[in-house]
């Protein structure tokens, strides 16, 4: 109110100090017919005033409508430098997020695969040094003890290819007698695995620009750390959120580093056609269903079901009418001949590049009703992407690494491609927002295992052509005017369940990821319009170990199974956030 | 069956089944409120407010909030309840009554370019 006054003594002041001078807009010209446009004759009209009323009244009539005239033109001329000096302001918005987490996860009973690698290895060494296997754990450590410099070369040298020709020469038989020795060495009961409190901080700063009238630019930049920490490197656990990859950097706790989570820019109506081109950084997070759960809009292009990953790449897409939008989209998954020493390794032995290419198809995109359909294929899959890592292991031997030493993690083969469909259908009725989803993905692999394992195989198997499906529902209901929303969401993942989602909002682990059942309630309120509460409770009931890996054959965790890193059977999380978007 | 053409006729099933599911909500859809928004603000305002129109070229986000709900508050009665709509030929304070107003208003100001908007590509 106090701005509409001062553009009113503005206005008027501007009214007077023009007096005699011609108005120099269509409206004060206009106005100018119909009021008086001289002091002179100002002063005409309020002495014939003082003489009748009625016209004293139809003069200041005028002269106020006059002046109305004058301040809407005034405030038309002020809506530009207005709004653009409050974009000047939101072309750097933003949120920032305080979340406190209390976790309390179980880890089941199971056997410890690197003591059972380690095992083998130190089997293998005893053979060649003895010529027979051992009658127990303690020929093996006595032998090693005795020959320790021989132990250490005959490790250096071991590859994990010779690793698995032994494998494959032993008889079965004695495979057998071996690991019903070594198996209740390599046990590990089951345990809690509680964190009483964890509390992170996350920010996004969001920049936008309109670089031209048909392109604009769109970035993001993102800081996520938990208290306490910056080092920006994890202990390897098992959890495939344990490991610095592209694909995680800013979704991810890691340091008070900011990221360049996204950096893109978009050429829309190419040549007059409805049609656009964007290159950089995606905006490949954070997309339909997985937005309802923040009371955010859509966070990104793709299905979050299916693909909730950073990565570079392009999209060429079509608007087919206002409703209805079509994409091809391309990425890269591994840059192999960029930082990874391709040069030192004989030609036969580099690997190529992983690339990812897709349709996303926005079937139906409007506030109330979103159909999108989505199919994505990744071609040479390599064993993991280049990252960075704590490893409490090494893969090979079984052997503990002594010291917390940061690794470079690089893929070291390619093991086949992968497939991936969703469906997406999203409607608003009412106080009620639904959405149900169906996602699929198919391994076609070429054979190849390494010690991380195959597409869906565990080092020493066979990969097989494998399938998953996961289903994925949830209804929110808005009321108190929409400032308060609660939610609640289910979703199944089958054992060879696996999608690209490891950059997926959430601290225990992507929940779109799990080979079991999730179920999560939340309420969100917004104390502001800016400025939400949120109370969230998350159900996490494995059925399979290895839930986001592509690699390792997922294990039942009813049977006490064999697992290289221990995963949970359960897990569940009370949350309490609060952020501040501006 | 080759992996390319089972991927390929699962994915023709599942654009099929998105698309029976658009189509079988076709009562939902003609219901639809913010489809009905985009074509009432389509047809009352981008008629003119478009690149070739008799106007300057507008969109939802062409002014923040506030500056939309000062439009229809104090605007719109005197800079276009008279202006003649060029298709329907009567004034717009006719035809855009206070409820479809109202409807136009809450569209652009959900809209409004300091919204909380989505962020994806192409738009």
């Amino acid at each position: 109110m106090s701005e509409r006054r001062v553009f009113s003594i503005v206005a008027a002041s501007i009214v007077l100090l023009a007096a005699g001078v011609p108005a120099a807009t269509t409206h004060a010209a206009t106005a100018a017919k119909t009021a008086p446009a001289t002091t002179e004759q100002r002063t005409g009209t309020a002495a014939a005033a003082d003489k009748d009323g009625d016209v004293s009244a139809d003069a200041t009539r005028d002269a106020v409508e006059d002046l109305e005239q004058r301040i809407e033109d005034l405030e038309r001329r002020l809506n530009e430098p207005e709004r653009h000096a409050a974009l000047d302001r939101l072309l750097f918005q933003g949120d920032f997020r305080f979340e406190a987490h209390t976790i309390q996860a179980k880890i089941p009973d199971h056997f410890d695969g690197m003591v059972l690698q380690n095992l083998i290895v130190k089997t293998l060494f005893y053979f060649q040094q003895v010529g027979a296997p051992p009658e127990s754990i303690a020929d093996l450590d006595a032998q090693i003890e005795s020959h320790y410099a021989d132990w250490l070369l005959f490790t250096s040298k071991l590859t994990f290819g010779q690793l698995k020709e032994a494998m494959a020469g032993f008889d079965p038989a004695l495979q057998q007698q071996l690991f019903a020795m070594y198996l209740p060495a390599a046990f590990v009961p089951g345990a809690n695995a509680d964190n009483d409190i964890l509390y992170t901080n996350r920010l996004r700063l969001r920049i936008r620009a309109r670089v031209g009238d048909n392109v604009t630019f769109d970035g993001r930049l993102s800081m996520y750390k938990v208290w306490g920490d910056s080092t920006g490197v994890r202990v390897f656990n098992g959890q495939p959120t344990t490991i610095n990859i592209d694909g995680t950097t800013a979704n991810v706790p890691n340091s008070d580093i900011l990221r360049v989570e996204r950096a893109y820019f978009s050429w829309n109506d190419i040549g007059g056609l409805p049609v656009y081109l964007s290159i950089g950084r995606r905006p490949s997070t954070g997309g339909v269903p997985l937005n309802f759960r923040h009371d955010e809009p859509r966070g990104g292009t793709p299905a979050g079901s299916v693909i909730d990953f950073q990565f570079d790449g392009l999209t060429f897409g079509w608007h087919i009418n206002d409703f209805s939008t079509l994409r091809l989209c391309y990425g890269v998954g591994y840059e192999s001949g960029f930082g990874n020493g391709q040069v030192l390794k004989n030609p036969a032995d580099r690997l190529d590049d992983v690339q990812l290419l897709g349709i996303n198809w926005d079937v139906w995109d409007t506030d109330d009703m979103f159909v999108q359909l989505t199919v994505a294929k990744a071609f040479d899959v390599t064993d993991g992407f280049n990252g960075l890592v704590v490893l409490p292991a090494d893969p090979v031997t079984g052997q503990a690494i002594p010291a917390p030493v940061i690794l470079r993690y690089t893929p070291s083969a390619h093991l086949g491609d992968l497939d991936l469909a969703s469906v997406v259908f999203q409607r608003s009725d009412g106080p009620v927002d639904w959405f149900v989803s169906a996602n699929y993905v198919e391994s076609s692999p070429n054979g190849v295992t390494t010690p991380f394992g195959g597409l869906f195989s565990d080092p020493f198997e066979a990969p097989q052509d494998r399938s998953g499906s996961m289903f994925y529902g949830g209804v929110r209901l808005r009321f108190n005017d929409d400032r308060t929303k609660i939610g609640v969401e289910y979703n199944h993942g089958s054992r060879y369940w696996f999608n690209f989602a490891a950059a997926e909002d959430e601290i225990i682990a992507p929940k779109t990821q799990t080979r079991g059942d999730v179920w999560e309630v939340y309420l969100t309120h917004r104390i502001e319009n800016r400025f939400l509460v949120k109370l969230d409770y998350i159900d996490y009931s494995y059925d399979y170990s290895g839930s986001g890996w592509l690699l390792g054959t997922p294990k039942d965790l009813e049977t006490q199974p064999v697992l290289g890193f221990p995963t949970y059977d359960s897990a569940r999380k009370f949350a309490l956030s609060l952020m501040a978007r501006w | 069956m080759s992996t390319g053409k089972a991927i390929a006729v699962r994915a023709l099933a599942l654009a099929a089944a998105a698309l029976l599911a658009a189509g079988g909500l076709g009562t939902a859809l003609a219901a639809s409120g913010t489809k009905a928004q985009v074509e009432l603000w389509k047809a009352s305002c981008r008629v003119c407010h478009q690149p070739k129109g008799s106007a300057k070229p507008l969109s939802p986000s062409s002014l923040i909030g506030m500056q939309w709900q000062r439009f229809f508050a104090k605007q719109f009665a005197r800079t276009h309840a008279r202006l003649t709509h060029p298709e329907k030929k009567r004034a717009l304070g006719e035809i855009l009554t206070p409820e479809i107003r109202k409807q136009l208003e809450k569209f652009l100001v959900d809209h409004a370019a300091d919204s909380e908007q989505p962020m994806t590509c192409g738009r």
